[in-house]
């Protein structure tokens, strides 16, 4: 019973490491090959420049390094150094932002989430931290709070097809056919040929449209 | 600048960076078929804190009550003296997990836990139950991988100790739509355990059900307190592994009854005193789980409560040493096992010690448990 319990799981490992090693085709490794060799150009770059630019602006020098460590995969770092960027400017909305990025990798959303939201306490229609907050509650699926939001954002900013896809996922979440039809149909109005969207739409072909069903409303 | 500051400042302090769960649980579980046991209830309450991603904190408290048959022979059913055998049983446990972030692929997860339990089992042998167990786990970014090495070490009473590894490995997949866990238990208990000291003892043991007692010098052996109501639960094996598999499907928006995720549990193996540092529960009490299957559904309701239904059915396999004859009824023993005296008081004449040439007989108790638990929790 035993034996068979270890051969079992044994092989079961076996599988899924065979299953990772296919998953990563030849072409994935050159692309991450190539984007390494960027990184490290750039990285260089800025680490011969660092020492001028770090005596003569340190809040621009550790931007800077903050930037690099995060461009080379060093996550950790790179979120260290924008801590210390808050310490002396608490102000910076760019860093509050930038803080974001690495922050996305590690896929710590409810700190994505708190420096999106000071970001917005700060500067209220901030486009690229209402983004990034809807990221983060997309992936913490809270879609009660995505709908509102990207309600919201959508009335601010209208031309922009992203907050109508965040606006559809909630709805299509939450159970609201209809509802989620109608961003959907926005976001081809704005992108025709948006994959996901014309996916829902051309499943969902039997709803009719409903002009301002989504009720926008500024709060 | 000054006052821009203060004002960012007391931004910061209003930003959310505690996220607090709290749930509500309650069990209700019937045998069928025991010998010993007629049902058992349970009811739970668990705090957690997260603060952000980085690391949380957890307390959970339950009780329950095991309500057992008033006889376990016909000769105690012949002495006519029902017993308060039922056990009660409070617990708390509390967990601390600390996560560190690679820049790689993944996070590292290490946790400690700790349990204690406390009961009215009379020989003592369940009671102030204490179990400290880490852990350490690695989980990809993307949610499809979960390896985690589960230690535990438990201390029971009269030096006896169980540890447990549990190796664990969880998968994704179906976009993420699926997950499936395989949990390996094994558990071992530790050598050479006497419970001589009971000669010594002039206190009548009433309920000894869940007793335990282990001797590395044969494969197995009885011992204890036997008394009125005696039982007292022998393993044959000091080890024991078991293979805990768990499949969790989440549903989309369209599903039926508006359903969350249904999760179906299946055991193959044995397993005895196992400790489980996700439900933050401690089998203490003396019994082989030879089987186990549960399913549970989740409605998630609005979007900080959750409510969790779940049926599950586990057969237990226990060996048990029982008092089936009358010797001892009119004779009161000494702690050297000769009779001295006679007595009509029922109880006195059962001051039985271990020298006194009881006679016991080893029965199988195969049974079934059926439970049904509810779950609440709310985050805030």
């Amino acid at each position: 019973m035993i034996q068979k319990l270890v051969c079992f799981i044994i092989l079961f490992i076996n599988l899924m490491i065979c299953q990772s090693l296919l998953a990563e085709s030849l072409w994935d490794k050159y692309n991450q090959e190539i984007a390494k060799r960027k990184q490290q150009e750039i990285a260089s770059v800025i680490k011969k420049q660092m020492k001028v630019v770090r005596s003569t602006d340190e809040e621009y020098g550790l931007y800077k390094t903050a930037l690099s460590y995060y461009l080379q995969g060093d996550y950790n770092e790179s979120i260290v150094t924008y801590k210390k960027l808050m310490d002396i400017n608490p102000l910076a909305l760019d860093v509050n932002l930038a803080i974001t990025l690495p922050l996305m990798v590690q896929k710590r959303w409810r700190e994505v989430r708190r420096y999106a939201e000071r970001v917005i306490s700060i500067a209220p229609w901030n486009y690229i931290a209402h983004i990034r907050l809807m990221m983060a509650e997309e992936a913490m699926r809270d879609w009660q709070a995505l709908m509102s939001h990207s309600k919201q954002v959508a009335i601010r900013y209208p031309s922009q097809s992203g907050v109508f896809v965040y606006m559809a996922r909630a709805a299509m979440w939450q159970g609201d056919v209809r509802a989620a039809r109608e961003a959907y149909s926005q976001v081809l109005v704005r992108i025709p040929a948006h994959i996901e969207a014309n996916r829902y739409v051309n499943k969902h072909a039997e709803i009719k449209d409903e002009k301002n069903f989504l009720n926008l409303k500024i709060n | 600048m000054f006052i821009a500051i203060l004002f960012v400042s007391y931004e910061c302090l209003a930003e959310k960076t505690w996220y607090m769960t709290a749930s509500v649980n309650a069990l209700v579980g019937e045998y069928s078929e025991s010998q010993f046991k007629n049902g058992v209830t349970a009811t739970g309450l668990t705090l957690s804190a997260d603060y952000l991603e980085r690391m949380s904190f957890l307390v959970a408290l339950n009780g329950n009550n095991i309500d057992f048959k008033p006889f376990f022979s016909d000769f105690e059913k012949s002495l006519d003296q029902r017993v308060e055998a039922d056990i009660k049983q409070s617990s708390v446990a509390t967990k601390f997990t600390y996560n560190y972030f690679t820049n790689s692929s993944g996070k590292i997860m290490s946790q400690i836990a700790y349990h204690t339990v406390s009961n009215d089992d009379l020989t003592k042998n369940t009671h102030d139950v204490t179990v400290i167990a880490p852990r350490f786990s690695y989980q990809t970014y993307d949610d499809s991988l979960l390896m985690s090495l589960d230690v535990s070490q438990s201390s029971y009473p009269n030096d006896i100790s169980v540890t447990q590894l549990v190796p664990s490995l969880g998968v994704a997949f179906n976009s993420g739509f699926d997950w499936l866990d395989l949990k390996l238990v094994a558990v071992k208990l530790s050598d050479a355990i006497t419970t001589s000291n009971n000669n010594s003892s002039d206190v009548i043991s009433t309920a000894t059900y869940n007793a335990f007692t282990l001797n590395s010098s044969s494969q197995y052996t009885a011992s204890g307190s036997f008394s009125k109501n005696a039982s007292t639960t022998i393993f044959e094996n000091k080890e024991a592994l078991a293979l805990d598999l768990k499949w969790i499907h989440w549903f989309g928006n369209d599903s039926l009854l508006n359903v969350s995720s249904l999760h179906v549990g299946y055991m193959l193996g044995e397993k005895m005193f196992a400790v489980d540092n996700d439900a933050m529960s401690v089998s203490n009490l003396a019994d082989l789980q030879v089987s186990n299957f549960s399913v549970a559904l989740t409605w998630k309701i609005k979007r900080d409560y959750e409510v969790m239904l779940l049926w599950g059915q586990s057969v237990y396999k226990n060996t048990s040493l029982i008092v089936t004859s009358d010797v001892a009824v009119n004779d009161v023993f000494d702690n050297n096992g000769t009779a001295t005296d006679s007595s009509d008081d029922i109880f006195q004449t059962r001051r039985i010690l271990q020298t006194a040439e009881l006679q016991t007989e080893k029965r199988v108790d195969f049974y079934t448990q059926q439970f049904f638990y509810v779950n609440f929790t709310v985050k805030w």
